[in-house]
C-alpha cells in the first residue's frame, strides 16, 4: 500500500474511527491517524502498520483491542448512561472503570465490545479493499 | 563505533525486546540519548491532546508520557516511539 493509498484509507474512514486504536505493532496500538503519521515518517514501524492494513489484520488479540477502544468510547460518552434491552442502565463512567480494570465480563460491555469490533473490522476491510485495488 | 552504528545496535536490541539493554547502550552516548529523547518529546508534543494505547489496552495521555520521558522513565508504548526516533536519527547520520 502506497502512502497515497494510506491517506485515502484514513480519509475514507468515519472521523470518529480515525482516532480510535486499531492496529497493533510492538508495545502499542495505533489509531489510523497515528499509523498514517508513522508511514509518512517512513519508519520500519510504519511499514509494519501498512502491511497490517493491506492484510486486513489488527495484529493483536481482540480482547486487548476491545479494552483499548471501549475505554476511549466510554470516555467520549461520559455523563451518559447506557441501557440494555433487559432494562439495566449503567453510567458510562462505571462501565469505563470496569473496562480499565480488564473486566469485560459484564453483558453490556460484551455487547458494546462486539458491536464496536464490527466497526473496527469494517475499517480494516476498507483498507484491504483499497490495497487490493478495489477501492475505486 | 560510530554514532550510526551504535543506533543500529540499539534498534536491533529494541526489535529483540531487550529494552533495558537498548536504553543502557543508548545512554552510553549522552549526546545521542539527548537527541533521541528530544525527538520522542517532539513527536509527543505534535499531538498534545492525543492518547497512546499500550498492548494491554491501557490508555496514556501524551502530556503524561512527555513527563515520563523527561524523567527518564521508559516503558511500554514509549519503546515504539523510541524505536522510530532512533531509526530516523540513524538515517540522518548516514547509517
Amino acid at each position: 500500500m502506497s502512502l497515497e493509498l494510506m491517506r485515502r484509507w484514513v480519509a475514507s474512514l468515519p472521523p470518529a474511527e480515525r482516532s480510535l486504536p486499531l492496529l497493533h505493532v510492538g508495545e502499542a496500538f495505533y489509531t489510523p491517524l497515528q499509523a498514517l503519521r508513522e508511514v509518512e515518517k517512513g519508519t520500519t514501524i510504519g511499514e509494519k502498520l501498512q502491511q497490517l492494513v493491506e492484510q486486513g489484520r489488527f495484529g493483536t488479540d481482540l480482547n486487548a483491542l476491545a479494552k483499548a477502544r471501549l475505554q476511549l468510547l466510554l470516555e467520549r460518552a461520559k455523563g451518559y448512561e447506557i441501557a440494555s434491552l433487559s432494562g439495566i442502565s449503567i453510567p458510562t463512567d462505571k462501565l469505563a472503570k470496569l473496562v480499565a480494570q480488564g473486566d469485560l465480563s459484564n453483558p453490556l460491555i460484551q455487547e458494546l465490545a462486539e458491536a464496536d469490533l464490527l466497526l473496527a473490522q469494517q475499517a480494516l476491510k476498507l483498507g484491504k479493499k483499497l490495497a487490493g485495488g478495489g477501492g475505486k | 563505533m560510530t554514532p550510526a552504528e551504535l543506533l543500529a545496535q540499539v534498534e536491533a536490541l529494541l526489535d529483540a525486546g531487550r529494552y533495558n539493554e537498548a536504553l543502557r547502550l543508548l545512554a552510553s552516548d549522552r549526546a545521542l540519548y539527548q537527541r533521541v529523547t528530544q525527538g520522542v518529546i517532539r513527536a509527543l508534543e505534535s499531538d498534545p491532546h492525543g492518547i497512546i494505547t499500550d498492548i494491554n489496552g491501557n490508555v496514556w495521555r501524551t502530556s503524561d508520557l512527555i513527563r515520563y520521558v523527561r524523567a527518564g522513565h521508559w516503558f511500554g508504548p514509549l519503546f515504539n516511539l523510541l524505536r522510530s526516533e532512533v531509526e530516523l536519527l540513524r538515517r540522518q547520520l548516514g547509517g
